[in-house]
C-alpha cells in the first residue's frame, strides 16, 4: 500500500512527459517523414485548396497501408462515386460519369520530397518551431511551423507524436492567408484493412494516359503534339486545356518523385519579360514557333529547364 | 606700378628716351589730329539696328519668368518621380497581373497546382475536380495572393 503514492506519481509523470511537445523539431520532422510510408489508418479528411479568389472543401474517406492508399468521397459529395487508388508505383482514378480509370503516377512521395527540401533550406534562413497543437481528430499533437527568414509561417504540421502521423497541414502565402490544407475529423490508428480495397478495376470503363489526353487536346486545339519521352527522368502527370486571358491553353504538368514543372502551349504571344517579372519564385522558358508560344514554368536551374525546353523543341 | 617699376630698373634710360624730339614730335602730330564726332544719323541708324535686339531680349527675358520655373519644376518632378520608383516597392502583383494578362495566369496556374498536389497528397487535387467531374474550364480569376510563394 505505501508503494502505491509512488507508482501513481510516476504514472502522473509519464504521462505529462506524454503531453509535453516533442522539443526538437527536426526530430519530429523526421519521425513524420520517416513514419509516412509505413502508417496504417483510415480515416476522414477536410480538403481545403484555393483556386483563385474561391476556396474549394472537399471531404475524403481514406484508407491507407503502408504505400498504398484508397480514397473516396461521402454521398453527399460532388465527388461521389469517384475512387483513388494509388500504389508505389501509380495512381489510378475512376471517374464513374466518364466510365474512365485515369492512370498517373503515384503522388505520395511528392509532398514529402518537397517538405523535405524546405525543411532542409533551414541553412538559408528558415527555421522549423514545435509547440502543443492541441487535439486534432481526437489525437493529442504537436505542430510544427516552418517560417522564412522574414518570420512568416510558411507552413504548419499537426503531428501525433507517436504514430508520427500529419494529422492536418495549413499553407500560407505571404500575407498569412492558408493556400491550401487538410484536416482529418476522424482517425482510427487501428483499421480492418482488406488488401482487395487496393486494387481498382471497373469491367468496361475505360483506361486513360496522360498521353491518351495530349493526343485528344492537341488535335482539338489545332497545336503540335510535343512531350517528353516516356522514359524521361519527369513522368507526364497530367494534360488539360485551361482558359487563361481569353486564351484556350495547353497544360502539361510533369514531376519526376522531387520536382515539377508546367508546359503550356498557346496560340498567341507571350512577352517573356513580362513572364519573368511574375514567375519571380520560378524559372521560366518562353518561345514561339509557327504561331504557337510555349511555355516552361517550374522550380528547377535554369539550365535544367533550359535543357527540357530543347527537348520540347525550342 | 611694381611692373613699371621693374622696367624702370631693368633699362634706367627709359625716362630720357621718351623725352627725345622724335617722341616729342610724334606727340604733337597726334595731339594735332583733328576729332570727330559722330554723327546723328548714324547713331539713329545704330539705335534703329539696336532696337529690335533690345526688344527680343526683353521678350526672352519676359518669357523666361514663365519657362524657367516651369522647366525647374518639370525636372524637379521627373527627379521625385524617378527616386520614387526607385525607392518604392515594386508593384502589387494584383495590378501587375491585370495588365500581364496570360504570363501571369501561367505562372499563378503552376503555383497552385503545386500547393494543391503538395496538400491533396494521393487525394483530390485541384485540377481532377475541374477536368473530369465538371467538365468545366472557367477562367481563373488569380489574385496576388495566388502569385505569392510558399
Amino acid at each position: 500500500m505505501r508503494r502505491l503514492p509512488v507508482l501513481a506519481f510516476i504514472c502522473m509523470a509519464a504521462m505529462a512527459t506524454a503531453a509535453q511537445p516533442v522539443s526538437d523539431a527536426g526530430a519530429l520532422l523526421r519521425h513524420m517523414l520517416e513514419a509516412a510510408p509505413k502508417l496504417r489508418y483510415s480515416g476522414t479528411r477536410t480538403v481545403t485548396l484555393r483556386a483563385g479568389i474561391d476556396r474549394r472543401v472537399h471531404t475524403e474517406l481514406i484508407e491507407k497501408d503502408g504505400a498504398r492508399t484508397r480514397v473516396e468521397f461521402p454521398k453527399d459529395s460532388p465527388y461521389r462515386g469517384q475512387v483513388i487508388v494509388e500504389s508505389e508505383k501509380e495512381r489510378r482514378h475512376f471517374f464513374p460519369e466518364h466510365n474512365e480509370i485515369h492512370v498517373q503516377p503515384a503522388r505520395r512521395e511528392r509532398a514529402f520530397q518537397r517538405l523535405l527540401r524546405l525543411a532542409n533550406g533551414k541553412g538559408a534562413g528558415r527555421r522549423i518551431q514545435v509547440a502543443d497543437g492541441g487535439v486534432v481528430a481526437g489525437l493529442h499533437t504537436s505542430v510544427l511551423t516552418l517560417v522564412e527568414p522574414r518570420g512568416n509561417a510558411m507552413q504548419r504540421m499537426w503531428i501525433e507524436p507517436r504514430s508520427g502521423m500529419l494529422v492536418k497541414r495549413e499553407l500560407y502565402d505571404r500575407s498569412g492567408a492558408v493556400q491550401g490544407g487538410f484536416e482529418f475529423t476522424q482517425v482510427n490508428l487501428s483499421p480492418r484493412i482488406d488488401g482487395r480495397d487496393f486494387r481498382l478495376d471497373v469491367r468496361g470503363a475505360k483506361i486513360v494516359a496522360p498521353r491518351d489526353d495530349l493526343h485528344e487536346f492537341t488535335k482539338r486545339l489545332n497545336l503540335p503534339e510535343v512531350s517528353l519521352p516516356p522514359d524521361a527522368p519527369f513522368q507526364l502527370d497530367g494534360v488539360r486545356i485551361q482558359k487563361m486571358g481569353g486564351m484556350e491553353v495547353l497544360v502539361q504538368q510533369y514531376t519526376n518523385d522531387d520536382r515539377d514543372f508546367t508546359f503550356f502551349q498557346l496560340r498567341g504571344a507571350i512577352d517573356q519579360g513580362k513572364l519573368r517579372k511574375q514567375a519571380r519564385s520560378f524559372q521560366s522558358v518562353t518561345w514561339q514557333k509557327d504561331g504557337v508560344s510555349s511555355v516552361l514554368v517550374g522550380d528547377l536551374a535554369a539550365t535544367m529547364l533550359e535543357d527540357l525546353a530543347r527537348q520540347l523543341g525550342k | 606700378m611694381k611692373r613699371e617699376n621693374n622696367m624702370s630698373q631693368q633699362d634706367p634710360n627709359l625716362d630720357a628716351k621718351l623725352t627725345t624730339s622724335a617722341q616729342r614730335q610724334v606727340a604733337d602730330t597726334v595731339r594735332a589730329l583733328p576729332e570727330e564726332t559722330v554723327s546723328l544719323a548714324w547713331r539713329s541708324a545704330l539705335n534703329e539696328r539696336l532696337a529690335p535686339i533690345a526688344a527680343k531680349k526683353v521678350r526672352v527675358r519676359r518669357v523666361g519668368w514663365l519657362w524657367k520655373p516651369t522647366a525647374g519644376l518639370a525636372m524637379a518632378g521627373a527627379l521625385a518621380v524617378a527616386v520614387m520608383f526607385r525607392i518604392a516597392p515594386s508593384p502589387t502583383i494584383s495590378s501587375v497581373s491585370v495588365s500581364s494578362g496570360v504570363e501571369a495566369n501561367l505562372v499563378a496556374f503552376h503555383q497552385q497546382s503545386e500547393v494543391a498536389y503538395d496538400v491533396a497528397g494521393p487525394g483530390l487535387a485541384n485540377p481532377d475536380a475541374i477536368e473530369k467531374t465538371t467538365g468545366k474550364n472557367t477562367e481563373p480569376n488569380w489574385t496576388e495572393d495566388d502569385l505569392s510563394s510558399l
